[in-house]
């Protein structure tokens, strides 16, 4: 089963060109369907996060984008190339922070794992790579078993830039970082984006946390995507209207738009839809509902009720 | 993609050094060097210790150092040498996770067989020292070098029990050249059994206890029953390709030997050891890295 | 050039990063011919996506606020007239904002004129602030 079929919003982002695609993909494990015919289109140079809960595949489509996991079904191409039979230079060009905070190989010292991944880089740009660890404050004399959560997400971040990769997938690139760090590697990424055409890939359940850099959004759930589009579209379809209803309301009989969530006490509805503004509401007032204000969903908020819409339904 | 540098894919020699690099780097991370110096110490010991049964055999040579390369306990650290390093090299490595070794660009089990290989050039590398070493220090002290000396071959166990004359045999023998390479065909095939339970199997040390208890077992079974082939089958493990002339930690007593160690016997034993544990790493490094 | 970004302001980002380059004019802080900060700058700043920048600085310039000279960056044009054309377009930007607040809270124009008036007096008095702190 592909996505069309379940997605709530729109998952077709048109012909490309595409950094990353996958079609109908699908990895089992044992019985569980860690992607479940998953359609996914990263254009050339977006900003694209991955949201959905824990278990929703976002991991194991990361790992499967980057060679890591063999996929059992569809299609996959990362750069224009499969990552199952040409995983070198897929990787080559792929600048990856793992889901797993703990960094290579316990027992060497910082500053030797980035020389190691230097030599595996011919890419690789030292001079960036001494002022990313000077930023971030990092001491290549350190054992890596040494470090604590938030120093190693800083160490894999400096190794998934150094190489100045055109394609950055980044899982939970924030997760252990304190709010000065997390904060740091925004601008960090901000200047990696203004200096070289690059397409990210971010995954988390924390979306606030790296919104403003995000210009496309995927919604995952149970190994499949809700909506996949660029924010702007989300910003002017995705609406959360609240108006005030007379008793016992029972809403329109068709709206020209999707209704995502309902939510709302007796005589004050709060709807989420996805449709064109003006349509949707002149539909609600026709329906005898008094409009009292449309506003957008942040991207945290829009998957939100994107993925509550589908457990209620 | 634009940038004509990004995505480039680092030459294989510089993966082979590096991989020699780190594998050496390991090795001494994990305090090898002490340890090394430990087991050299014990060795020469031991190795180069006079041996009273060869006296009372008559091979004359009082207090002198004697080094006789085919026999334990140069053998049996040759092979623990071997059986340690890959728990060594793969130190930090996830096998079953994301880890530098998977996320590099570099084909998944060419870089597995590069591994492997480096840490097969080191086993050789500290071996040989090993062996420099130990011969030295017996040349050093006047000693000599391998054994010329008298055997005593059984050629019927019970005869042999019971005094039969005949029932054992003199043979003289002179350490033949392969016994020097023995301790490296039998610490490679060592070497790339253990590698082998290191990349197929989440938790190595339990499959090579498990499968050490579970060959026990059948043997013990096959005892108990009488089940023939069973039998038959370990006994051509142990004389025709294996055991006893392989790793000669196991083989029967210094001084009544059951069977001396033949130039063919220790081909095809290499040949058969090397190949099971050659196709081990090839079939198990080809396993994809996905859990 | 002090740009406060709010991602609970109901604006897309690229349309904050405008209306902080109009107020600028406005209050002065920036004149004709000021060089604006760079795209890179700018969006490392804010920790925005560089696009974001790109699209404010892009539209600024359609308006005719900005010139993009190539190689050297966006500088404010020099024939801007903020009181001219500015200021009135920043004022109805903050009256469209107070208006759907006011909607919001089920107020209306009428209410929140009378409301202005009343509060712009109290501030002038100095009880400006009791009248909040009630």
């Amino acid at each position: 089963m592909t996505d069309t079929a379940t997605a709530a919003l729109p998952i077709d982002l048109g012909n490309g060109p595409f950094a990353v695609t996958t079609r109908e993909l699908a990895r089992r494990f044992g019985s569980t369907r860690a992607l479940d015919g998953l359609d996914l289109q990263v254009p050339e140079g977006a900003v694209y996060v991955l949201v959905g809960p824990n278990g929703a595949g976002k991991s194991t489509l990361i790992r499967t984008l980057m060679g890591l996991v063999r996929y059992q079904d569809g299609a996959v191409s990362v750069l224009g190339r499969d990552p199952a039979d040409r995983g070198a230079e897929v990787r080559a060009g792929i600048g990856y922070v793992p889901e797993d905070y703990r960094v290579g190989y316990s027992w060497m010292t910082v500053g030797r794992l980035l020389e190691h991944q230097a030599v595996y880089h011919p890419s690789w740009d030292a001079e960036y790579a001494r002022e990313l660890r000077a930023r971030y404050g990092i001491d290549p004399g350190r054992k890596c078993h040494a470090l604590s959560k938030g120093q190693s997400r800083r160490v894999q971040l400096v190794t998934a830039l150094a190489h100045r990769p055109p394609l950055l997938l980044l899982d939970e690139p924030t997760d252990g970082l304190d709010h000065v760090v997390r904060d740091e590697t925004l601008s960090i990424l901000s200047e990696y984006l203004a200096d070289s055409p690059t397409t990210v890939v971010i995954s988390t359940h924390r979306v606030y946390e790296v919104e403003p850099l995000v210009d496309h959004v995927g919604v995952l759930s149970e190994g499949r995507l809700l909506g996949q589009l660029p924010r702007d579209d989300l910003y002017g379809g995705l609406l959360r209207y609240w108006a005030d209803v007379p008793e016992g309301w029972t809403g329109p009989g068709e709206l020209p738009g999707r209704v995502v969530r309902r939510s709302g006490a007796a005589r004050a509805i709060e709807w989420t839809v996805w449709g064109d503004r003006d349509a949707v509401t002149r539909g609600l007032s026709q329906a005898g509902a008094a409009v009292r204000e449309v506003a957008p969903l942040s991207v945290d908020e829009a998957a939100l009720a994107l993925l509550s819409g589908r457990e209620a339904t | 993609m634009t940038d004509s540098t990004a995505g480039r894919l680092p030459a294989m020699k510089t993966v082979w050094i590096e991989q020699l690099r780190v594998v050496g780097l390991a090795i001494r991370r994990a305090g090898a060097r002490p340890a090394l110096a430990r087991v050299l110490g014990a060795v020469a010991r031991i190795a180069g210790s006079r041996r009273p049964g060869r006296q009372a055999m008559g091979d004359g040579e009082g207090g002198q150092l004697v080094f006789d390369p085919g026999e334990p306990p140069w053998g049996f650290f040759a092979v623990l040498a071997a059986l340690l390093l890959p728990f060594v090299a793969w130190k930090g490595e996830r096998r079953f996770g994301d880890t530098p070794l998977w996320s590099m660009p570099v084909d998944h089990r060419r870089h597995t067989l590069l591994k492997v290989a480096a840490g097969w050039v080191w086993l050789l590398a500290i071996l040989s020292a090993a062996l420099v070493w130990v011969t030295l220090t017996v040349l050093a002290s006047g000693g000599t070098l391998g054994v010329d000396e008298v055997r005593l071959l059984v050629l019927d166990p019970a005869g042999a029990a019971a005094g039969t004359p005949g029932a054992m045999e003199s043979v003289n023998w002179t350490t033949p050249w392969w016994e020097w390479a023995l301790p490296f065909t039998s610490a490679t095939a060592a070497y790339l059994v253990a590698s082998t339970l290191m990349l197929a199997t989440r938790r190595p040390l339990f499959w090579a206890a498990g499968l050490w208890v579970a060959g026990g077992v059948v043997l013990g079974i096959a005892d108990f029953r009488d089940i023939d082939w069973i039998q038959r089958a370990s006994d051509f493990v142990a004389w025709y390709i294996g055991g006893d002339s392989f790793a000669w930690g196991m083989s029967g007593g210094q001084e009544v030997w059951t069977l001396l160690p033949t130039f063919k016997m220790w081909m095809a034993s290499s040949a058969f050891w090397i190949g099971l544990g050659l196709a081990g790493v090839l079939g198990a490094s080809s396993r994809a890295r996905n859990h | 050039m002090k740009i406060r970004l709010s991602h609970a302001d109901g604006r897309p980002l690229y349309v904050q990063i405008m209306d902080a380059v109009r107020s600028g004019l406005v209050r002065g802080s920036l004149r004709p011919e000021d060089p604006l900060p760079s795209v890179r700058d700018l969006s490392s700043s804010l920790r925005v996506n560089p696009r974001t920048v790109s699209q404010a600085y892009a539209a600024l310039e359609r308006d005719g606020v900005v010139q993009v000279r190539h190689g050297k960056g966006t500088f404010v044009a020099p024939g801007v007239r903020p009181d001219e054309k500015e200021r009135p377009r920043l004022a109805r930007e903050v009256a469209r904002r107070a208006l759907a607040d006011a909607s919001r809270h089920g107020l209306g124009l009428a209410d929140l004129m009378t409301a202005l008036r009343e509060v712009e007096g109290g501030s002038l008095h100095g009880d400006g602030s009791k009248e909040d702190g009630r």
